[in-house]
């Protein structure tokens, strides 16, 4: 049983007429009755959690590398390009000869593509200043999850580096590597993994390709062989051990200062890593699936006032966005079904706005989701989990966060469902 | 030989009935299954109903099928323009009606077989109001509209026979069906709330029989008298019976005097045994049986069309079935018309306006004006 306090009342709301037929109300037939019900606790949700690190590794289509303070909380994130296969051997002159391996290489370097903010007014706002791309050697004999480890190999001194000029950080960025390192690899036929980090006088954060994304970086060198050379160029690629193959891995987007896990029983939305809440609804059947009819359905969370990483004064405004989830309830992995999220309007729901929240604002916030019940109702129980996704716009992106209560909060700030319905009326036989 | 049977020149008149769309707020004639249109023709109606005991188009006496002579058929259309005032507001609101068809076709001399189709109950109308939900941290304001549309219709297929020169008997029986579509539409401007909307229908399945005859003792007189009998009458909702109860009787004679020169004096009086339905309702229905009386005078006009024009005026006094907050509603209605005689007589246009007003209901009243317009056409 449960150790929530369930708040559950049902009470006919109150009603006004304010005008009706000349003879009404002697000769119109009886209002309609609208009940009132408020649900919280177990009443109301049967799972309530937070999803964290969203998108999931290695599925970004962007990877951001940057190096900020906002609101006096820094920001640091560097991309992992992985390169498992290297080119090492190189046709012989000779077509019918066998390829002869490379011996040596020349002019090497990784290349990265910085993608431009689709606002081009904030180029200068991201990058204001030159910016010096840093290259790790970020191999690790450690699990392919194991970012932990990947993220020690960044404390170490880099491998190479390039100074980029302000107006320069934009489209195709080479970075010579030094080419006994790699041609050591290359012979000894190691893998390569590096960390692209970033430094600048002022705060600076920049996106690149990513393999998901189409703009995979790629690792470059002129090979030599006893009797040939070539310039090779190979995208980012993984071998992971084990199953399934992760090869999202090829590139990822790893967190070295971020947006701190919110706190035990605290629900959040945004950040870097990103941070989704799962809202499972477990209103009763009697409600959703029977003759009455649901007409209001307003979810109530009591927001937590986040000053981390600033205010809306001091940055971007990000929204709060409801997705309904897909999944079907036979999909138990939570990560999974928050990532089976569509848009309300995707689905035609109406009346689910996308939200101007301020994080840094302690405050009930409502969140209206009449429609979404109205296509729980119409799909039923077994077509798809009643379940919907709070997120941030600024996912992955920006570190602001919204907190909200969870069930395990006093009762006044828990989140709550009220729901007004209108059983089917007796109206017809007079 | 054949009867001798001739009705007063321009006194015939048929019927099929069916309700049309409608649109009305909270009235006075349309409680419980709806508003009874008389089963009587444009031309009947003009004299207050008089002569639907002879006529041939109405629906009342089967052995009036007789004065059909020879085949035809009949159709009405009978629009209603409606004011409903209470508290000094009035609404004005329309519903449009096609209360009657009929047919006949003769059968060798004596026999004449004929059909009606005609609306018993009429339940056709809409309200509308405003309000608002008063929740816990705000208000909306919502709309509800009520809509019901259809009608209780009764199909009547029957014989009238010449049993003597000046004597007609006649049968049918009364088949009941119909539905009433229903309608709630609850809408707010306010996006986070969902507009309601239910829709149901009733359907109604019945029988009855109807005898009569109609005598007509001399040149100038015609005496009709008939009734009806109810049967088993069953409202269902889909496939669910939801109610059962009695076809509501009825019992009527009228007389048609055409003694006077260029004057056809009629009149008639009805009882209907509509609390036999009691049961059909919910419990709180109240349904009343009801006395109709009513005449009037038709005077031949001038010639119009190689014919004279029929001139009419009556008068009708009546219940109506359905009591609302225990209170008995009557309806007075005024009527003119004009009937016109075409192709040598074969066939005939009616018109008829009727002044109505439904009272009985302290502080409402009700009135009507009802445009019908009929027309019978025999080979």
């Amino acid at each position: 049983m449960g150790t929530l306090v369930v708040v559950a009342t049902v009470i006919g709301a109150c009603q006004e007429n304010l005008a009706g037929g000349a003879a009404c109300p002697a000769l119109c037939p009886d209002t309609l009755t609208v009940k009132d019900t408020v649900l919280s606790g177990t009443d109301a949700f049967d799972t309530l959690t937070n999803v964290v690190g969203i998108p999931p590794l290695g599925t970004e289509q962007q990877l951001l590398v940057a190096n900020y303070v906002q609101g006096g909380d820094s920001v640091q994130t560097a991309a992992i390009l992985r390169f498992d296969s290297l080119i090492r051997i190189l046709p012989d002159t000779d077509t019918l000869a066998a390829p002869k391996p490379i011996t040596r290489v020349d002019s090497s370097g990784v290349k990265i593509t910085v993608i431009a903010p689709t606002d081009s007014t904030r180029d200068t706002i991201l990058v204001p200043d030159t910016v010096t791309f840093l290259v790790f050697d970020v191999d690790a004999n450690a699990p392919d999850l194991d970012t932990g480890a990947v993220h020690a190999q960044l404390n170490n001194p880099p491998i190479a580096s390039r100074v980029v000029p302000r107006d320069s950080v934009k489209g195709a960025i080479s970075i010579r590597i030094d080419t006994g390192w790699v041609a050591e690899h290359v012979r000894d036929g190691k893998r390569i993994r590096l960390g692209i980090r970033i430094q600048s006088a002022k705060s600076t954060q920049l996106r690149i390709g990513s393999a998901d994304g189409g703009l995979p970086a790629s690792l470059f060198y002129f090979g030599f062989s006893d009797t040939s050379k070539a310039f090779t160029q190979r995208n980012v690629n993984t071998h992971t051990n084990g199953s399934p193959p992760f090869n999202s891995l090829a590139d990822y987007d790893l967190v070295l200062k971020g947006t701190p896990p919110p706190a035990a029983g605290i629900l959040a939305a945004g950040g870097i890593p990103g941070s989704r809440i799962y809202m499972r609804f477990s209103v009763p059947s009697a409600l959703i699936d029977s003759s009455a009819t649901i007409v209001r359905a307003n979810l109530i969370m009591h927001q937590l006032a986040n000053v981390d990483f600033g205010t809306a004064d001091t940055a971007d405004t990000i929204l709060l966005q409801t997705g309904v989830v897909q999944a079907s309830p036979g999909v138990t992995n939570i990560a999974a079904a928050t990532l089976l999220a569509a848009s309300p309007g995707s689905l035609g729901i109406t009346g689910v706005p996308t939200i101007n929240f301020r994080p840094e604002v302690a405050r009930p916030d409502t969140i209206p989701l009449v429609g979404v019940f109205s296509l729980w109702r119409r799909l039923g129980p077994l077509r798809s989990q009643r379940a919907i996704v709070l997120e941030s716009t600024g996912e992955g992106i920006e570190p602001r966060q919204y907190l909200f209560y969870s069930n395990t909060a006093a009762d006044s700030l828990k989140p709550r469902i009220e729901i007004s319905y209108i059983p089917r009326s007796g109206f017809g036989l007079p | 030989m054949r009867p001798r049977f001739i009705p007063p020149a321009l006194l015939a008149a048929a019927a099929l009935a069916a309700a049309g769309s409608a649109r009305a707020q909270g009235t006075v004639s349309t409680q419980g299954f709806g508003y009874p249109p008389g089963q009587i023709s444009a031309a009947a109606a003009a004299l207050g109903g008089g002569p639907a005991e002879t006529d041939a188009q109405s629906a009342l006496n089967p052995a009036a099928i007789a004065a059909w002579i020879r085949p035809g058929i009949y159709v009405e259309y009978a629009p209603e323009f409606r004011t409903v005032t209470a508290n000094g507001q009035s609404d004005h609101t329309t519903t449009s009606r096609f209360p009657l068809m009929s047919g006949a076709i003769t059968l060798g001399s004596r026999v004449t077989a004929g059909i009606s189709v005609s609306t018993l109950l009429d339940r056709t109308w809409e309200t509308s109001r405003s309000g608002f939900d008063h929740f816990a941290s705000d208000s909306v304001q919502f709309t509800e509209n009520f809509k019901v549309s259809g009608a209780i219709n009764d199909a009547k297929p029957g014989l009238s026979v010449a049993v003597l020169n000046s004597l007609w008997l006649g049968v049918s029986a009364d088949v009941y069906s119909g539905d009433n579509n229903l309608t709630i539409l609850r809408t707010s401007q306010d996006t986070t709330v969902r507009t309601f909307s239910q829709q149901s229908r009733l359907s109604f399945s019945g029988i009855g029989a109807s005898g009569g005859i109609m005598w007509q003792p001399g040149a100038q007189l015609a005496i009709g008298v008939s009734g009806r009998l109810g049967g088993r009458f069953t409202v269902f909702r889909n496939d669910t019976v939801l109610t059962r109860a009695t076809a509501p009787k009825r019992a009527g004679a009228g007389i048609t005097f055409t003694g006077l020169p260029g004057i056809v004096l009629a009149f008639h009086t009805d009882w209907d045994g509509w609390s036999s339905m009691n049961g059909l309702g919910q419990p709180g229905l109240l349904v009343t049986n009801t006395w109709t009386y009513g005449g009037g005078a038709e005077v031949r006009g001038p010639v119009a069309l190689g014919a004279p024009i029929a001139l009419r005026v009556g008068y009708q006094h009546r219940g109506l079935p359905f009591l609302v907050n225990s209170s008995k509603i009557f309806e007075s209605s005024y009527s003119g018309g004009l009937g016109f005689l075409l192709s040598q007589g074969r066939s005939r246009v009616d018109f008829t306006l009727v002044r109505a007003s439904r009272t009985g209901l302290p502080g409402v009243t009700e009135h009507a004006w009802t445009a019908e317009f009929g027309i019978m056409v025999r080979p």
